[in-house]
């Protein structure tokens, strides 16, 4: 057998603000995979080429749930929980995810798109009412997703504050200043406050999908009080952070290239496109994650990837290859083939993508069509995140 | 589940105006999706033999893309309207 290469450090380099790492392109233009040592966990090949990650992403013979633990190959020392979607192989992922689908199907978006519309209406009164400036950060981004999400899970409107609460300190890490005390309390709350809502839900069912999931407790394949509640918490914390922040990185875009902005106020039929060219653009996490381990002798990209060993794809990588996005760094609002990978690809991609892309549309109009003169507030110093998984600015301070 | 009591053959259609690209199908049952120029298509269409998972490509489609039907009697299998649409 021959030896591994030595492994390059990932992320490659340090980058601020959107930069793209420079890494991405010479990794793809290597030949094989490239063999990566992440700060935490064991070596893995990080798999970049558009072809590559797409044909790993819907291949069986790569498993999730035998990348997990200690080893995972991460950025942050936490380790994933087994029981949540992302993390769980077919057939057990199948069963559970076809429940949860029905909540997130293509019809019951369409049936939330007018609630969507009027809790942004809403936040755009109350921000006008305020006047400028104000932090777009404070009084959209951060509030909007989680509203959406405590209506598309059927909880009470007036409990959305402590959902933000939950949904902030089980996302930071230690050096944003919680303690591993915090987090386990958090998700023991929530969890808790979960419970009680599938119970309330079984007594008077709604639209939403705690029904869906207590409704499918009494099929002929009933899920357990335990898959109930995980599912729900899983759905709740990777639908509000990930949109929250995809909010915040598309608004900075516009801010910073005015060109782009007044595109959309010329053509607001753009914004459909310009939200999916957002996505493919933005290099939306500190590295690729979720590594998955051959569970059989695979051929992946030039290298022959060995049972046991793992491969991480990278969706930020996939999604400038050139060979796929023509001038793939130019941010084009106009792009006429657009197959990105934002939402990953396969058994895994993203359940609540359409929930995500409405809740873009929607925030992108309003800013364009209600707040026209928008601009950022000279001088400021806008705060990145850090800390964290996630890339992108956690305050916005505009005037219009 | 209705699949299970369903006897194949089946046919199997993919309305790629609808279709999302998302992989979902092409992941789980390999053998019959595949991705082409980022839309799923169906390898076979007609005759397909029953098979469970092919229901479950059709309920976990994000696009609800998939129509699973009995050959020759034309009634949908999946997806079903139980999500009320």
């Amino acid at each position: 057998m021959t030896a591994l290469p030595e492994p390059l450090n990932y992320p490659f380099n340090k980058v601020e603000r959107l930069e793209f790492d420079p890494g991405y392109a010479e990794a793809r233009a290597r030949d094989g995979l490239t063999r990566v040592q992440l700060p935490f966990g064991e070596p893995t090949w990080l798999v970049t080429r558009y072809e590559d990650v797409k044909s790993m992403l819907s291949d069986t013979r790569f498993s999730r749930q035998q990348a997990l633990g200690e080893d995972e190959a991460r950025v942050l020392a936490y380790t994933h929980r087994p029981d949540t979607l992302l993390n769980l192989d077919p057939p057990v992922h199948t069963r559970l995810r076809r429940v949860v689908s029905r909540a997130f199907s293509q019809r019951r978006m369409e049936r939330l798109r007018p609630r969507i519309q009027a809790i942004a209406d809403d936040l755009f009164d109350e921000l006008r009412d305020k006047g400028g400036p104000a932090d777009l950060f404070e009084s959209l981004f951060r509030g909007m997703p989680t509203m959406v999400i405590c209506e598309l899970l059927g909880a009470d409107f007036a409990d959305r504050h402590a959902f933000h609460q939950w949904g902030v300190t089980l996302a930071s890490t230690a050096s944003a200043g919680t303690t591993p005390e915090d987090i386990a309390r958090a998700d023991a709350e929530l969890r808790a406050y979960l419970g009680e809502l599938a119970a309330r839900k079984r007594e008077e069912p709604g639209e939403d999908l705690m029904t869906v999931l207590v409704e499918s407790q009494d099929g002929e394949d009933p899920l357990t009080e335990k898959d109930v509640i995980g599912l729900a918490w899983s759905v709740l914390l990777a639908g509000i952070g990930t949109t929250t922040n995809m909010m915040a990185n598309s608004a900075y875009l516009l801010l910073t290239l005015p060109e782009h902005f007044r595109q959309l106020k010329e053509r607001p039929d753009l914004v459909e496109p310009a939200v999916e060219e957002m996505l493919r653009h933005t290099p939306f996490t500190v590295s690729a994650m979720f590594p998955r381990r051959a569970v059989v002798d695979v051929e992946l990209g030039g290298t022959l990837v060995r049972a046991g060993e793992t491969v991480l794809a990278s969706l930020m990588a996939a999604n400038r290859d050139e060979s796929v996005f023509e001038d793939p760094d130019r941010l084009d609002f106009t792009r006429a083939n657009n197959p990105h990978l934002a939402f990953s690809h396969g058994i895994h991609h993203c359940l609540g993508s359409q929930l995500a892309r409405t809740q873009l549309q929607v925030m992108i109009h309003g800013l364009v069509e209600r707040f026209p003169g928008l601009r950022l507030v000279p001088d400021q110093e806008i705060p990145w995140r850090s800390g964290v998984t996630l890339r992108g600015p956690a305050g916005l301070v505009v005037d219009w | 589940m209705s699949a299970d009591v369903t006897a194949g053959p089946w046919d199997v259609e993919v309305d790629r105006a609808v279709c999302i690209g998302s992989g979902v199908c092409a992941g789980t049952v390999p053998g019959l999706f595949r991705i082409e120029s980022g839309r799923a298509r169906a390898v076979r269409e007609n005759g397909v033999p029953a098979d469970d998972l092919i229901v479950d490509a059709a309920l976990n489609c994000p696009a609800l893309a998939i129509t699973v039907r009995q050959a020759g009697t034309g009634t949908v299998i999946a997806p079903d309207d139980a999500d009320g649409g």
